[in-house]
């Protein structure tokens, strides 16, 4: 029905999108700890609410950036009400390109000295 | 300390609930569980962290713009297949695009028109505060009486529920001056008519309370349609002086385009310029009534109220003043909303052409339902895969509704050029019946209605294919049978089929009925020979009018061509000067049943009756013997006759009036009855006067010729030879007074009959595209019937048989309505019950055989099957 899409077409993200990247680049998480990890690396800066976080979720797995995992977790451990996510080849290099991107405007900044090496 | 932070919890939980509600259904089967989890969890931690207000205000606020943002996502993308769809079927999309414009284009415009003259609030500040008074007569048969000047001081003063009590009347003046005499028709007003309306002038200035001073310089105001005929629109006539009744006038002021009442006049007066309103006759003598009166009402009382209280103080008037209140005649005054006054005469039509319109816009979408049903056979398979790839039925239904809506709002947007091309059309036909006429305009309340009315037929026809599909295998991919929606879009097909042949034969009877009393108010005998006779009016000044009509009776005659020529004060069928009748004496009818007689009068020469070929039926006409010196006498209408003198010998008996004449007239003849003010109305009992007995200065020219169109070119040369202050207006054959007459009537008719070919054209389209898919359909059992030895004739019987099971089902639920309905329509015809079997039988005739020729063409293809084809394609 729709063509595919290049990773390049995805570009630029949005915040939460990119921080949801992030998380699942270090290895699959359900949902809860997705938005949890965000909070906790942005010092509380980006929340998530769960309407917000499954608004995006439902939008990754539609083009195919995630994808539900199989693996779950010891079955003491889990809850079933839990899906797991994880970042497809997909999503891993639009997460890439995004740094790139992101450092690209680093380096333009650091550049026109609108940022110091020393706040790099 | 616990009980509370559950009762917290849970007040918390069912919050979310709910807001999980407002995402789309799908959404919510997929990710429901895991949210309420996730919120779960976040709340544990912002209850720890002691942040618990601002995770609710967030994730509120996550959830609202989350599931919006969902539903936008939904219809972004319902909508874009929604116009790929109408893309890839041009021709479907043309024909409902068309028939979706017509439907909601037809009540646009009737929208347009009822809601300017019949919703919107009147364009004066004073608005729908303003209420006109009547007095009557009840037992006299006056049901206007007018008012005169000491009563609108009685009720100006007396009221306590009223503000600015004004009067007004309507004299013809001609006005000197300009490049040629004007006849003028003026409004006398008090001086703060203006300001009691609201309505400022749009150059010079209103009237001012000492214009009305009686030794005020006479000055008038401009309507603006008289400024812009007179005047060519030019702004410095204001400050110029006219000549009107042997008096100097100053021009003050031109009033906006605003939609003047009760009457459309050229100029404004005040009370003190008219010579006989300001006589010391009139403004003395409570029985001298010749005035409107209207008022506003003072704010936060309601029509009740103000009758109430007005009637009181005419209960009052009528104690006190016996003598101008005679108890034989009865007295009564009533009260009437201004707007309501101004929109009487096109109400009921308005109303009828509105319900016609939605009857249409009903068959409109029933027709594009049909053709959707249809088209859905074809999408049978994309439907199934669509439920394969987890589409819930929702969710598919939810996408039949945007792309009904989508296509509805296409529609829309070419009814709205439908009916902004319109606007011009109904102004003239609204013209005919109200000066709010004006007031029409293509405004955004009509484009909101368009919108509307689209948006309400994208839903109807994205209900009707979910209803259709409700119960159908359309979402089991595994049955792969492409034969069952089809099946399902046949019988929901037939339903609407039948819906439009209903709402189709309701706008025939509709149609049909307005049509006939038409038919029968052309055919009508009016009493007279309308052909080859022009009338004109003409308007001199008092002292020359005697000189002036007989020369001009006497030169009109000599004109090529003119066989005969007549002067009367009125014409036949022209509703001017139609009021109520007067209260006559019949002398030695001391004891007869006819309590309070009356007749209608009218002065006439000795050739009018024989111009207007009107039969002499006992006695004779006048004759130029009747003067003033002889006996005076009068001609009456047979009606009349039969009605006082059923013996047959109403010639010699003896009739007074007292306006006319204090002594007694006698009857000398009986002349034929005409249709005097309206075709529709029965024929009035008539006095006719010989002019030669009394005086008028506005008098009708009747003049029977051979070739009327270069009479009508000589008429107003003669008469200003004859004196160059005369006015002359409506230079009219007298056919085109006839057809004048009957503008109610035939534009309800067109208007009835314009959809009702509409109507049929659409649901023959409809009547044939069923049978034909039906034919497609049963391609199948119909190979196998013809390869089992059935003739192609046979079947085609067969299966028409159904279809007229179908037509005879529609058709008499629509008779049905149509016979409870038509009583309704009562006000709009004429001569004939509104259960008129002829045109029910016809229209049903009409249909039947429409319908009939509709099926059978694409019968015609059975003929054509090869059974053999038919089966393999099985």
């Amino acid at each position: 029905m729709t063509k595919k899409k290049t990773p390049e077409s995805f570009l630029p993200l949005s915040t939460p999108v990119f921080h949801v990247l992030l998380a699942l680049a270090d290895g699959d998480k359900h949902g809860y700890v997705i938005a949890k990890e965000i909070a906790r690396r942005t010092g509380n800066e980006v929340r998530l609410s769960a309407g917000t976080l499954y608004g995006i979720i439902k939008r990754l797995l539609e083009d195919t950036l995630i994808e539900e995992s199989e693996e779950r977790p010891d079955f003491s451990l889990d809850d079933e009400r839990r899906r797991y996510y994880r970042l497809t080849k997909l999503g891993l290099r639009v997460a890439e390109l995004e740094a790139e991107r992101m450092e690209r405007v680093l380096a333009l900044a650091r550049s026109k000295h609108v940022l110091g090496p020393q706040n790099a | 300390m616990e009980t509370n932070l559950r009762a917290a919890s849970s007040f918390t939980h069912r919050l979310f609930r709910l807001l999980l509600r407002l995402f789309p259904a799908d959404f919510r089967k997929d990710f429901g569980r895991e949210m309420e989890f996730v919120f779960h969890e976040q709340q544990r931690d912002a209850s720890t962290g002691g942040t618990h207000a601002r995770f609710l205000c967030e994730t509120s606020a996550g959830m609202v713009s989350t599931a919006f943002r969902q539903h936008r996502e939904i219809l972004q993308r319902d909508i874009a297949y929604a116009l790929r769809l109408m893309r890839k079927n041009p021709g479907f999309t043309f024909v409902a695009l068309l028939i979706l414009g017509l439907g909601i284009g037809a009540s646009t415009a009737a929208f347009t028109a009822a809601n300017a003259i019949l919703i919107q609030p009147l364009p004066f500040t004073g608005g729908n505060r303003l209420i006109e008074l009547h007095q009557q007569q009840p037992k006299a048969g006056i049901d206007d009486l007018g008012f005169s000047v000491p009563e609108l001081v009685d009720y100006r003063t007396r009221s306590q529920t009223i503000d600015s009590l004004v009067e007004y009347h309507e004299m013809p003046f001609t006005l000197l001056g300009g490049r040629e005499p004007l006849r003028v028709d003026a409004g006398v007003v008090s001086a703060n008519f203006f300001r009691a309306l609201g309505v400022a002038p749009l150059f010079g200035r209103a009237f001012l309370d000492d214009d009305e001073r009686p030794s005020a310089l006479p000055v008038l105001v401009l309507s603006y349609q008289f400024w812009q005929r007179a005047f060519g629109g030019d702004p410095s006539v204001v400050g110029q002086y006219f000549s009107m009744n042997d008096k100097r006038h100053l021009v003050i002021g031109v009033l906006p385009a605003l939609p003047q009442f009760p009457e459309v006049v050229d100029v404004y007066m005040p009370t003190t310029a008219c010579p006989s309103r300001s006589s010391a006759r009139m403004i003395g003598n409570r029985d001298g009534r010749m005035m409107n009166a209207f008022a506003t009402l003072k704010p936060g009382v309601t029509l009740e109220q103000a009758t109430a209280d007005l009637q009181t103080v005419a209960h009052r008037l009528q104690v006190a003043y016996p003598k101008s209140y005679p108890a034989e005649k009865g007295f009564a005054l009533t009260v009437a909303a201004v707007h309501d006054e101004l929109s009487h005469d096109i109400r009921p039509i308005l109303i009828a052409l509105t319900a016609a319109t939605v009857l249409l816009l009903i068959l409109a979408c029933a027709n594009v339902s049909g053709l959707i049903l249809s088209r859905m056979m074809g999408r049978s398979h994309e439907l199934a895969v669509r439920t394969a790839l987890g589409a819930s039925r929702g969710r598919i239904v939810r996408g039949f509704v945007t792309e009904g809506v989508v296509l509805a709002l296409f529609g829309g947007l070419l009814g709205l050029a439908l009916s902004f091309s319109s606007v011009g059309m109904l102004q003239k036909f609204a013209a005919k019946f109200t000066t709010l006429s004006s007031q029409l305009h293509f405004g955004p309340e009509v484009v909101a209605f368009a919108i509307v009315a689209s948006i309400l037929c994208g839903l109807a026809l994205g209900l009707v294919q979910a209803v259709a599909v409700r119960h159908s295998a359309v979402f089991d991919l595994n049955l792969g049978n492409t034969m069952t929606p089809g099946r399902v879009s046949l019988r929901a097909r037939g339903v609407l089929v039948a819906c439009q042949l209903a709402l189709s034969v309701m706008l025939l009877v509709g149609a049909g009925l307005t049509l006939r009393s038409l038919l029968l108010l052309e055919n009508m005998d009016p009493g007279f020979e309308p052909r080859n006779l022009l009338t004109a009016r003409f308007y001199v000044l008092n002292d020359r009018s005697k000189a002036f009509f007989d020369q001009l009776l006497e030169r009109v005659r000599q004109l090529p061509g003119v066989t005969s020529a007549g002067l009367s004060s009125g014409v036949p069928l022209d509703t001017r000067g139609r009021g109520a009748p007067m209260p006559i004496q019949i002398k030695g009818d001391v004891n007869s049943s006819h309590r309070d007689p009356s007749a209608h009068f009218r002065i006439a020469t000795a050739d009018y009756f024989s111009t207007l070929k009107i039969p002499v039926l006992e006695g004779r006409a006048f004759t130029e013997h009747d003067t003033l010196k002889t006996e005076p006498v009068a001609v009456i209408s047979r009606h009349m006759a039969r009605r006082y003198w059923p013996a047959g010998n109403a010639v010699g008996q003896q009739i007074k009036q007292e306006m006319f004449s204090d002594s007694w007239l006698k009857v000398v003849g009986v002349v034929g009855d005409v249709r005097q003010y309206s075709l529709s109305q029965d024929f009035p009992d008539q006095v006719f006067l010989p002019l030669l007995q009394e005086q008028s200065n506005v008098l009708n020219l009747v003049t029977r010729a051979s070739d009327l169109p270069s009479l009508q070119q000589k008429i107003s040369q003669v008469a200003h030879e004859v004196d160059p202050d005369a006015a002359i207006t409506d230079v009219l054959p007298m056919t085109q007074i006839k057809s004048n007459s009957l503008a109610s009537p035939r534009m309800t008719a067109i208007g009835l009959g314009i959809f009702a070919i509409v109507a049929l054209c659409i649901t023959a389209a409809g009547v044939s595209g069923m049978m034909a898919l039906s034919v497609s359909e049963r391609k199948h059992e119909i190979g196998v019937r013809l390869a089992l030895g059935a003739t192609p004739r046979a079947v085609m019987a067969a299966l028409l048989g159904q279809a007229l099971l179908l037509i005879v089902g529609g058709l008499g639920s629509g008779l049905l309505i149509a016979w409870l309905m038509s009583t309704s329509m009562t006000k709009l015809i004429f001569g004939i019950p509104p259960r008129d079997v002829i045109t029910f039988g016809v229209s049903a005739l009409l249909l039947v055989l429409v319908a009939t020729l509709s099926c059978c063409l694409p019968l015609t293809r059975v003929a054509k099957f090869d059974p053999m084809v038919a089966l393999k394609a099985q």
